[in-house]
């Protein structure tokens, strides 16, 4: 260990970043914002190297590698990091996060804080900041007005038990089907439905044969800008601060991006013919999915009081 | 010994074919639950991919032993045969090395993952994983085996050099 | 690390290891040399390359083909196809670049592909005269228009690191593809004029009829599984397991199957995927460790600095890929070189749908050359065929793809046709 601080001052970092976010995608500007930044910030000391669209792993494997502190920085997801750490799955429950307001309220509550420090202490992934991704949508086949009508559609589920769970209430039936294939599985009817980013599923031609989507908006993915625990204890505290402080700074420049790119996409995809629908009775749903959530809670310590907080931030 | 060995490599066989029998009908009940019971099953296709790992990490050993896997031998086959029979030692010795490696690196991953749950059937991860140090362990077992045989045979055309000359 | 990499993966290659082990030592020897890198990532980055369901194509084709085999299917089918183009030719090999065409038109993946032809023709072709590097040689080329052909997991690989839409990649690989097929079977006829393969009599109406009646078990096979996935009754990869139902049923009713047969194409089956699995898996962790040190972007940014003509560049850039596929496999090779390229090129003023094609072709190629070329490994597979023998053959069928490549390059339109007429 390095006793001289001065010297390690102006030692160069070199902290290697991945993420599984295509290349130009909002996320992956985020990621190259964030590199850009510290590098001012920290006068060309701090070199965050940039790995996108799962170069350096996929996402269950680049959380391990920031454990093993083979990465120094990743996106983490909030419902892939229930595995590790089951609170996290509060935050990914179907319509738990109301909207845009109450969602930056949960990410920034003390309550998420307790989330983050358990994730610090049994996996060594520290989140530096919070962002609001994918809010995921439903395209079909046919018009979604109501609840009942999303009742037998066969819908392409990924390989998670939250989504299984989400479109068996909602009456659907969920079939695996990997990402890579659920393009030709919608075309060729396997699946009539498909739910995911409605920027992802614009640019990637989904609505070619899907021409109806529901603007559910049921499950908000939350990005956490996370770093290797075993990459931070290295670091000076100068260093700490530029990371924490930029990281906070580029959510902002994530979040104002964003809804600029959600309603392109949203023009597009009206533009190519696709009717954008709703479920009208919002209280449906939140009656529908409540008991889910306390279901949800009943497996965690204290999951009652952890439910009403994250229901009553503010 | 050699009787044990073999031994191993017959039972792997068997659990090798039960295996993928077992994962091409788990794929069948999976489309003919979908289409004509239009009631698609939430476990089949992982538990099929599991499955399939395991069929893999067992074979991985196996394919060694019959010598079934493609090698580049443009340059070997030029070569004098005594001096390939060393380079074959150093091959083996360096596989073994990999697949010692390979038992450390996977059993880190099992014991690092202990409390971790398989994304979708909700199974723990070391289910698949375990599938890992036992190819590694196999994996030594055959290397080790192979190198038996090929000091046997450098040593034996030595003694017959030595007496012929 | 990287020296320690390429050093060590040359020298073992040249001393005849079996490649997948030249990757994994190489890999080990890299990793272990490294302090920054935990050892727990090799047996990380070998599972997750395993854990996919879309591979799974590859043991289902892998017992199809051997069940038809043990039922004599091949045979049949020989028969047929020689009544019916026997007359032209190389008769046979037409027939097989006719049937790879129709593969690819069903399958997404060029290594199902290879093992689902391969396990029938190899044994067919090489019966009937051919040499058994032509045939390897053949077939693992008409397996690569599967990838090109769509449907295709390549291009849907390409398009989650780009985010191009799959529908268009799709469709731009339908004119390459099908031109890629015409000149195999030019290809094909040459090789049986110049070796004197003498073209049977034209068969008569009835001896078609009669091999038609023998063979037609077999040939349904093609159709359901066609007509499966384009009504959406299963997945291309779950097509797999519906052909080996379908040679099981066949064998039992022919009575042309028994118990032991039956284990034996199980058994044969697993002991022809796991080779190809296996480099798979290392390939991954090698590619992870050329990905991590930045390999691709120090390679194409160097390109970058020889030229500013957008021409020179892109061929630069294809001279690299082509380079690079010939020791990396496919997969890793998009993983790792299109999230750089991408933007590096994107100052060029390329349509990235024209330029996506071109990449995913030269890529695809990388399964075909030697040292390392899956697909030939994969067809190789069937007869333990010698790798040196395999790749005898494969220079025409390469020569042939990069000519097409050249001319996507110069004629966008044409490449763009058959995608803006859909739009
Ligand atoms: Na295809
Ligand atoms: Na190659």
């Amino acid at each position: 260990k390095k006793t001289n601080v001065a010297s390690k001052t102006e030692e160069k970092v070199v902290l290697k970043f991945g993420h599984i976010l295509a290349v130009g995608t909002l996320g992956d500007k985020t990621a190259n914002e964030y590199a850009k930044r510290v590098l001012e910030e920290s006068n060309g000391r701090i070199v965050v190297e940039v790995f996108p669209a799962g170069q350096l792993g996929t996402l269950p494997e680049n959380m391990e590698a920031l454990e093993f502190g083979v990465l120094a920085m990743a996106f983490v997801d909030g419902s892939m990091l229930s595995t590790i750490v089951p609170e996290f799955g509060m935050i990914a429950l179907p319509f738990i996060l109301r909207d845009f307001e109450h969602a930056e309220a949960v990410l920034a509550s003390d309550t998420m804080k307790a989330f983050e420090d358990k994730l610090i202490t049994l996996k060594g992934i520290r989140p530096l900041s919070w962002h609001q991704n994918a809010n995921r949508v439903f395209l079909t086949k046919k018009p979604i007005y109501e609840i009942k009508d999303f009742h037998n559609i066969l819908v392409r589920s990924p390989e998670a038990k939250l989504y299984m769970d989400t479109f068996q209430r909602l009456g659907m039936k969920p079939t695996p089907i990997p990402w890579g294939e659920a393009f030709t599985a919608l075309q060729s009817h396997i699946v009539d439905a498909v739910d995911g980013d409605p920027i992802l599923l614009e640019q990637l031609g989904f609505y070619e044969s899907a021409k109806y989507l529901t603007d559910t908006r049921h499950i908000i993915s939350t990005l956490g800008l996370a770093v290797s625990e075993k990459k931070w204890n290295d670091l000076s505290d100068e260093d700490k601060e530029i990371l924490s402080r930029v990281a906070l700074e580029v959510k902002d420049f994530h979040i104002n991006n964003f809804f600029t790119d959600v309603n392109a996409a949203f023009e597009k995809l009206e533009a190519a013919g696709v009717a954008i629908t709703n479920i009208e009775d919002k209280q449906s749903l939140l009656d529908l999915f409540k008991p889910y959530w306390s279901e949800y809670a009943v497996g965690l310590e204290n999951g009652e009081k952890i439910l009403q907080e994250i229901i009553d931030a503010k | 010994m050699k009787k044990i060995i073999d031994g191993t490599e017959k039972l792997v066989s068997r659990v090798l074919i039960a295996l993928l029998c077992t994962f091409v009908s788990i794929v069948i009940v999976q489309v003919v639950a979908r289409y004509i019971f239009k009631s698609p099953l939430t476990w089949t296709e992982q538990t099929a991919r599991y499955m399939f790992i395991w069929m893999i990490m067992l074979g991985i050993p196996v394919t060694f032993r019959k010598n079934m896997n493609a090698a580049f031998d443009l340059v070997t086959s030029r070569m004098d045969k005594k001096i390939v029979d060393f380079i074959n030692i150093f091959n083996t010795l360096l596989i073994t090395f990999f697949a010692g490696y390979y038992f450390f690196s996977s059993m880190h991953l099992v014991f690092r993952s202990t409390k971790t749950i398989a994304q979708g059937i909700n199974i723990p991860i070391n289910y698949v994983y375990t599938a890992q140090p036992i190819c590694a362990v196999l994996l030594i077992l055959y290397c080790l085996e192979k190198l038996v045989d090929d000091i046997k045979i450098v040593s034996a055309k030595r003694v017959v050099r030595k007496g012929g000359v | 690390m990287l020296s320690i990499l390429f050093l060590s993966f040359l020298i073992l290659l040249i001393l005849g290891m079996p490649i997948g082990y030249v990757m994994a030592v190489s890999a080990t020897l890299s990793i272990a040399s490294n302090s920054n890198l935990p050892g727990i990532v090799m047996a990380q980055k070998m599972f997750t390359a395993t854990d996919s369901f879309s591979l799974m194509a590859i043991p289902f084709f892998m017992l199809a083909g051997h069940l038809m085999t043990e039922a004599n299917i091949t045979q049949r089918i020989l028969d047929f196809s020689k009544t019916l183009v026997g007359h032209i030719t190389g008769g046979l090999a037409q027939t097989t670049v006719m049937s790879g065409m129709l593969m690819a038109g069903i399958s997404g993946s060029g290594a199902a592909d290879a093992s689902a032809i391969g396990g029938i023709m190899v044994p067919s072709l090489t019966k009937d005269g051919y040499d058994e590097g032509f045939a390897v040689s053949l077939i693992a080329s008409c397996a690569a228009l599967g990838p090109i052909i769509p449907p295709s997991i390549i291009m849907i690989m390409y398009s989650s690191v780009t985010n191009i839409s799959v529908g268009k990649l799709f469709l731009a690989g339908v004119f390459p593809g099908i031109v890629a097929g015409i000149g195999f079977m030019g290809i094909s006829y040459f090789y049986a004029r110049k070796n004197g393969f003498v073209p049977s009599k034209r068969a008569s109406l009835k001896v078609i009829g009669n091999g038609f009646v023998k063979a037609i078990g077999a040939l349904i096979m093609p159709i359901i599984i066609m007509g499966g996935i384009l009504s959406g009754i299963f997945t291309a990869t779950e097509s797999g397991a519906i052909a080996c139902v379908y040679g099981l049923i066949y064998g039992l009713v022919t009575k042309s199957l028994t118990i032991e047969k039956i284990k034996r194409a199980l058994l044969n089956a697993t002991l022809s995927t796991v080779p190809a699995m296996f480099v798979i898996a290392v390939a991954s962790i090698f590619g992870f460790i050329m990905a991590r040190e930045n390999f691709s972007s120090l390679v194409l940014n160097s390109i970058l600095q020889i030229s500013d003509n957008a021409y020179i560049v892109l061929f630069i850039v294809i001279g690299f890929l082509v380079a690079l596929g010939m020791f990396v496999d496919t997969t890793a090779a998009i993983i790792m070189v299109v999230p750089v390229l991408v933007p590096l090129i994107g100052r060029f003023g390329y349509d990235p749908l024209h330029f996506a094609i071109i990449i995913v072709i030269t890529l695809v190629l990388g399964a075909l050359t030697p040292p390392v070329g899956m697909l030939v490994y994969i067809v190789a597979g069937v007869k333990n065929t010698p790798t040196e023998r395999a790749f005898a053959h494969i220079l025409p069928f390469v020569i042939w793809i990069l000519a097409i490549v050249t001319f996507m390059v110069f004629f966008p339109k044409v490449v763009l046709f058959i995608p803006n007429l859909m739009s």
